[in-house]
């Protein structure tokens, strides 16, 4: 392939020929003194709080303090080539990232600048990185679901289209994992996926993408990076740019789904950008209006009323704690914010009960409106139970002797707890958690060993979807058990049982092929 | 008119601006504000300029204010006026004394405000004849709406045309910018173009 360069010639010869020369009018100002990716500019008085300004050689900034003698720039861009002295228009306009089907499936900076090598992004729409969010009269009640394919999540924390959630817990249990699994799972769903890194070693979002691509999740998804290494202002833009991104499709009439990996992160940008910029400090140090810095954020989340297209965006923030101190000043800030959270605990994550849950603390204040009604059938009290479980099972370890019925109780919490633990990338159909969480609550597990659940879940819903596909679909159709007056469905009991017969005279075959084979190795 | 432009020290720039307007007020009441702003730049450019170690001195921290006033009585206890020289004392008084060309530099914008009036930096590529500096200074009265009191630098980095500032707001007309937007939007067009219609630009070699 080669360049015909007549074409390009003629393509510059009509540009020039188009040409009208014309006098520039600008504002400037002059560089005072610049570094730690800020700047302070003498001149530009004119200039409006949030206003995008130029230095030379290209570099924007936005206008972010503005004082008696000065205006404070944050700069978005390599701050290392710009100098005393020189000049800096005011752009009168708003900082605006590229929105549309342009940026799906993308890799972006902060200021929607491809970073993955596939050549421009070519879009006619673009966007203000920030905007103020919907009204109430523009909004209505969250009451779809959002399905993030996780048991833990659907049944006792579920996350409707519209819902702020947030993913709270300690580094290293399983935050982003969440995030991530709730990604892949809206591959057949028609949500718009976008993934915020912020402050994050370039390598993990390196391989956060590799997995997503790996599981088809790239097709729908935008990944927006402000690396470690990336200056602080551009850390504290990037969730406003990527939420300006999903806002698109949510009033489009779509649906969009973003995470913010995460907002501690960025706090401790803005917090940076704060005190260079000489704001006074307030609670662990970070500035009076941090607050703000993530409401005005969150609130930008809605699910958006009829006469609007009814268009949804959901946010997963994340927050990382520290030794599972949530009464510190960001966490407190952001589940005041959220409409729940999910709290994750190390100690439960290193148990081996993956997501690491704790279900006794976390909510979804939307609740059950964003269910489908056979997940509120079988998942109704869950929480609370699983709750009380932990709670017996602290006593329990007191070695009292226990009355049947509690014994009873504890069995089947041990099951329950053991049924939700699911793998990574793992995420399953509502449908199928439906029929799994139906067997755990209504007791067909109790009868089998405790590591022997996974592997009796794994077999009944295959059997569920090879042998008795009439009932999985007609679950899947009407989104409901219609159980009867002892809140079970009949065909379903029968099913089960049916599979509890199979599965009984494997676990037998296995026992007797064992039995086997051992005293022909032992002679080997 | 300040002929030396002064590096920016925004904290200098705004102790000027209140001495500079507590002067003119001073000089008003007395009735004598032409007479007085001559002698402060008389004094910037005069003194100050030509015997810039008087300067150091004054502005320094190497006499302490009584000195200060001595010396301030003997050099110019008979050429100054009452008021000059008091006002020098109370400069020295408040260690304000490195400060006058930051306060002749607002003085003169404060007068200039009272009178309609703003200055206008014009940057040409080569010096500039007479009736093209009578006809901007014309078009840019004109344009907004008071007078204008012209300063022109030469700048031959601008190529051609002219380059005029008129406080914060620049009126670019010169060929340097013409050329960097030129090519800036060559550049933008050509990639556009490019990534549109990638088969016009290429052919499969054969």
């Amino acid at each position: 392939m080669k360049f015909k360069a007549d074409e390009i010639a003629s393509v510059i010869q009509k540009e020039i020929e188009s040409y009208k020369a014309e006098v520039n009018v600008r504002e400037t100002g002059r560089v005072l003194e610049v570094g730690d990716g800020i700047a302070r500019v003498y001149g530009l008085t004119g200039v409006m709080s949030g206003e995008m300004v130029e230095f030379p050689g290209g570099v924007t900034g936005l206008a972010f303090n503005l004082e008696e003698n000065s205006v404070g720039v944050i700069i978005l861009g390599d701050y290392l080539k710009i100098q005393e002295g020189d000049e800096v228009n005011s752009l009168g306009k708003l900082l605006s990232v590229p929105v549309g089907d342009a940026v799906v499936g993308r890799v972006v900076d902060a200021l929607g600048r491809p970073v993955d090598g596939k050549g421009e992004i070519v879009s006619s729409h673009t966007r203000p990185v920030e905007t103020p969010a919907a009204g109430i009269s523009e909004r209505q009640p969250v009451h779809e679901p959002l399905q993030t394919g996780l048991k833990a999540v659907d049944a006792m924390t579920p996350i409707g289209r519209g819902q702020r959630e947030l993913i709270i817990g300690d580094r290293k249990t399983g935050k982003t994992a969440i995030g991530i699994d709730a990604i892949i799972n809206q591959r057949d769903s028609g949500v718009k996926c976008f993934y915020v890194a912020i402050g994050q070693k370039d390598s993990s979002v390196a391989s956060v993408i590799e997995q997503l691509r790996k599981h088809g999740a790239m097709d729908y998804t935008t990944v927006i990076v402000a690396g470690a290494s990336i200056p602080a202002p551009l850390q504290y833009i990037a969730p406003y740019s990527g939420t300006a991104m999903a806002e698109y499709f949510m009033y489009k009439g779509e649906h969009a789904l973003i995470v913010y990996d995460d907002l501690s992160k960025q706090a401790q940008a803005y917090r940076e950008l704060s005190l260079l910029m000489r704001r006074p400090p307030g609670r662990e140090a970070y500035p009076g209006d941090v607050f703000y810095c993530h409401s005005r954020l969150l609130e930008r989340s809605a699910k958006l009323s009829d006469a609007l297209g009814a268009g949804s965006l959901t946010s997963l923030p994340i927050i990382e704690t520290l030794e599972g101190e949530v009464s510190a000043y960001i966490p407190t800030n952001v589940i005041s914010i959220t409409d729940g959270q999910i709290y994750l605990q190390p100690d439960l994550f290193f148990a081996g009960q993956r997501p690491a849950m704790n279900a006794g603390i976390s909510v979804s204040r939307v609740g059950g409106a964003a269910q489908i009604k056979a997940m509120k059938n079988v998942a109704g009290g869950l929480r609370l139970d699983l709750a009380s479980f932990r709670e017996l099972e602290a006593f329990a370890q007191l070695g009292t002797e226990l009355d049947k019925a509690t014994q009873g109780r504890l069995d089947r919490g041990y099951r329950m707890v053991e049924l939700l633990k699911q793998g990574q990338y793992q995420p399953m159909h509502v449908v199928d958690q439906v029929l799994s969480i139906y067997a755990g609550t209504r007791g067909h597990m109790d009868k089998i060993k405790v590591t022997l659940v996974a592997e009796w879940e794994k077999d009944f819903l295959a059997f569920m979807r090879e042998q008795k596909s009439e009932i999985w679909k007609r679950i899947e159709e009407s989104k409901d058990l219609k159980l009867d007056e002892n809140k079970r469905m009949p065909e379903l009991e029968a099913a089960i049982k049916e599979f509890q017969a199979q599965f009984a005279a494997k676990k037998t075959k296995e026992e007797q092929a064992a039995a086997k084979v051992e005293p022909a190795t032992a002679t080997v | 008119m300040p002929t030396k432009r002064l590096s920016i020290d925004i904290h200098r720039k705004q102790v000027g601006r209140l001495y500079a307007k507590a002067y003119i007020g001073a000089a008003l009441d007395a009735g004598e504000l032409d007479e007085r702003m001559e002698e402060l730049e008389s004094l910037v450019h005069d003194v100050f300029d030509r015997f810039p170690e008087l300067e150091e001195m004054l502005a320094g921290a190497m006499l302490v204010h009584k000195d200060r006033v001595a010396k301030l009585d003997e050099i110019f206890g008979r050429q100054a006026s009452p008021m000059m020289l008091n006002f020098l004392k109370v400069l020295s008084a408040h260690d304000r004394l490195d400060c006058v060309r930051h306060i002749l530099e607002e003085a003169h914008h404060q007068i200039n405000v009272m009178r309609n009036r703003v200055e206008a930096n014009v940057r040409v590529a080569r010096p500039l004849a007479d009736a093209d500096r009578q006809s901007i200074t014309a078009r840019l009265a004109q344009l907004l709406g008071k007078q204008i009191e012209m300063t022109v630098e030469v700048d031959p980095s601008l190529i051609g045309g002219v380059l005029i500032q008129v406080g914060d707001q620049v009126f670019d007309g010169s060929v340097r910018f013409q050329f960097d937007r030129v090519r800036t939007q060559m550049i933008d067009r050509g990639v556009q173009q490019i990534v549109e219609r990638q088969s016009r630009f290429t052919f499969d070699a054969p």
